[in-house]
């Protein structure tokens, strides 16, 4: 209620009818967003799907650093990034594979459209539960601290990360262009009719030779033909078509 | 594949046995380090892994990780400490001594079946 009285807020606004408007609009915005957070899953754990982190590992970020070696500047975006174990275990990589990281400006963007969720990754505290999962127990040590029952990121690899809410469908705000962007487990909560914007968002803040990885079993063929498929290592990855 | 389950709480083991021979592992049991050190050396059999538990009496899970490495029992066999434990200076000493990964109780079947998976043991 108080908000509504403070300048900009639903009933600062000419007329009875604008008012109106304003208040039904804001009141349906507020549940489409609730809608399409409670039908969000938020699914996730450290390293989730052993194979796609062995192809970064490996692979996908060996190569994106070979490439960046001269400026020493990575950006990684992963979508739908729910609690930020994702962004945090592409973090826990690259300290691997990067002895000098703290030589390189690197910036790995998790958004969400879930306030909840961008919160907690923000705040970089997990349960036993949530450590358990995935977590060798020597990255469990290198990178955590244990805090009473919970388990924080260390601040080295805290502030390689930020976390943003933000719809995969819209233009990241003052973004740079991502070198690698992980798209992964989350197509089939988007509706179809979506996609093709999905796709085309990622492809606008992409380098041009980026990567994108989608989770397994998932494909950007039928939805897009702003990217081509490569496929090496057991995965496939994605590549954006020059010239968009 | 073969397991040793290693625990002084019968009610554990059970249930870390049933766990397992749900995806067909084969599983003995142990109530202390000391009886898991004495089935390793008798015991003809391989083991593909062992779970660990720590505190326990006559020989705790870190002495007996310690042992059983310094002594090449199983030299192949992995072994994942299955505790309640979870200080990192702990667990830092554990993997020290050999340990080959870290599971806290309480776990869940999902968990337990990442951790082994994560080992190269597809359980």
């Amino acid at each position: 209620m108080t908000r509504s009285l403070h300048k900009g807020g639903p009933l600062d606004a000419t007329s009875l009818e604008e008012r109106l408007h304003r208040l039904q609009s804001d009141r349906v915005a507020q549940l489409h967003r609730t809608a399409t957070e409670a039908g969000t899953l938020h699914e996730t754990a450290f390293l989730r799907d052993r194979g796609a982190f062995e192809a970064l590992r490996n692979i996908v970020l060996p190569r994106l650093i070979a490439a960046n070696a001269a400026i020493r500047r990575l950006r990684v975006w992963c979508a739908a990034v729910s609690t930020g174990q994702e962004a945090y275990s592409v973090a826990m990589l690259l300290d691997e594979l990067l002895p000098d990281l703290q030589d390189w400006d690197v910036k790995i963007v998790g958004t969400d459209l879930s306030t909840a969720t961008i919160e907690y990754a923000r705040r970089g505290r997990y349960r036993r539960t949530e450590v358990n999962r995935g977590l060798p127990a020597r990255l469990l040590v290198r990178h955590f601290l244990r805090e009473g029952d919970e388990w924080e990121v260390k601040p080295e690899l805290r502030r390689l990360c930020e976390f943003r809410e933000a719809d995969v469908c819209v233009p990241l705000a003052g973004a740079q262009r991502f070198d690698l962007v992980l798209l992964r487990n989350v197509l089939l909560q988007i509706p179809q009719a979506d996609l093709g914007r999905v796709f085309a968002n990622v492809h606008r803040q992409m380098a041009g030779d980026g990567v994108l990885m989608l989770g397994t079993g998932e494909q950007a063929e039928d939805w897009s033909d702003l990217f081509y498929a490569e496929f090496s290592a057991a995965n496939w990855y994605y590549r954006p078509n020059a010239g968009e | 594949m073969r397991a040793l389950i290693v625990d002084d709480s019968r009610f554990m083991r059970s249930h870390l046995r049933q766990l397992l021979e749900r995806s067909g592992v084969e599983c003995e049991e142990a109530g202390d380090g000391h009886e898991a050190l004495r089935l390793l050396r008798v015991c003809e059999c391989m083991f593909d892994f062992m779970l660990l538990d720590v505190n326990m009496p006559r020989m705790s899970g870190l002495e007996c990780v310690k042992a059983l490495r310094e002594a090449s029992l199983g030299p192949e066999m992995k072994v994942m400490m299955v505790t309640t434990e979870s200080d990192n200076s702990f667990i830092e000493s554990a993997l020290n001594f050999g340990a080959d990964e870290f599971l806290m109780k309480p776990f869940t079947a999902e968990g337990l079946r990442e951790k082994l998976a994560m080992m190269g043991l597809a359980a």
